[in-house]
């Protein structure tokens, strides 16, 4: 993590009040022009300055987030049901883990900071993974029923299939509760003088549901697995 | 063309954008109210075009089963 206050400089950078935001070692990053920053990790921006700023997990999040969605089109295009298989599988294993991961690991973290140290978690983990969970779960649902087309189990009369509607509630959380909260941290984030309270007290309202989320994906995955070991098919698959 | 992905994802892009305009509209009047600046709604459209292109890809793809 870099600092402003100091002029521990690389002869080979630019000195810290003209750097961009930068993802890899080099390049300039595309999207926003930071005056303050620094690189951590290469994953996403740090910023030390005594002023807020708005911070570049985005790019990031972005170029991860649109992984699960091209894997998903290169599968269908190669019509490849082991590819097909795998994306719905490890997108949905995702989701369930980081749900799990910021209800029970974060959360208790998040709990035992003060509220300066929970806004700067707010400001580094709302923008890095601001597109990578919309993108998962659509992924995750879009494969999910291509999967059961070909294998031949979408039996929307189906028991098991009606119960794997659960994943509807789970989608509206997302969509209505992570979602508007992450943009609303993000406005919070972009005023010259933001709330902190405010941005803590919303990064707690999305990582307290995210309970009731990793028990409804481990519903959900314990229906899958139903699914899967006994699938019920159509007679004529 | 699946009809039925089509639906899901015009459905998951409609509620999307109406939750997101709901708060870009909020943003805008913070915008008008000195409260925020350009940036702040400058990264909420960066953050709208990002999520309508993962939106896109996953409609492409109605068009390949």
């Amino acid at each position: 993590m870099l600092d402003v206050n100091t002029n521990n400089q690389d002869k080979d950078m630019l000195p810290v009040n003209e750097r961009w935001a930068r993802i890899g070692p080099t390049n300039k990053a595309w999207m926003i022009h930071v005056p303050k920053a620094g690189l951590c990790l290469s994953a996403f921006v740090v910023i030390t300055g005594p002023e807020n700023g708005i911070l570049i997990g985005l790019p990031w999040s972005f170029g991860v987030g649109i992984i699960p969605s091209v894997v998903l089109v290169v599968a269908l295009q190669l019509k490849s049901l082991l590819l097909l298989e795998y994306v719905h599988v490890i997108s949905g294993g995702t989701w369930t883990g980081f749900d799990l991961f910021m209800s029970v690991i974060l959360g208790r973290i998040l709990a035992s900071l003060d509220l300066p140290g929970r806004v700067e978690v707010a400001k580094r983990l709302t923008p890095t993974q601001f597109f990578v969970m919309p993108s998962l779960m659509s992924t995750t649902i879009t494969a999910g029923i291509y999967l059961a087309e070909s294998l031949g189990t979408f039996i929307l009369t189906s028991p098991w299939i009606i119960a794997a509607g659960i994943v509807v509630i789970i989608t509206a959380q997302g969509f209505g509760i992570f979602i508007p909260n992450d943009m609303r941290i993000f406005i919070e984030l972009a005023k010259p003088n933001p709330d902190r309270a405010k941005i803590a007290r919303l990064n707690g309202i999305n990582i307290r549901p995210m309970g009731v989320q990793g028990v409804m994906q481990l519903t959900i995955i314990l229906i899958m697995a139903h699914i899967a070991v006994y699938p019920h098919r159509r007679p004529n698959t | 063309m699946n009809v039925y992905t089509i639906l899901a994802v015009a459905l998951f892009a409609a509620v999307f954008l109406g939750v997101y305009g709901a708060i870009y509209l909020d943003a805008i009047s913070s915008y008008k109210r000195g409260d925020l600046d350009w940036r702040g709604i400058r990264i909420l459209r960066l953050g709208l075009y990002g999520h309508l292109t993962i939106f896109a890809i996953l409609a492409v793809t109605a068009f390949l089963i």
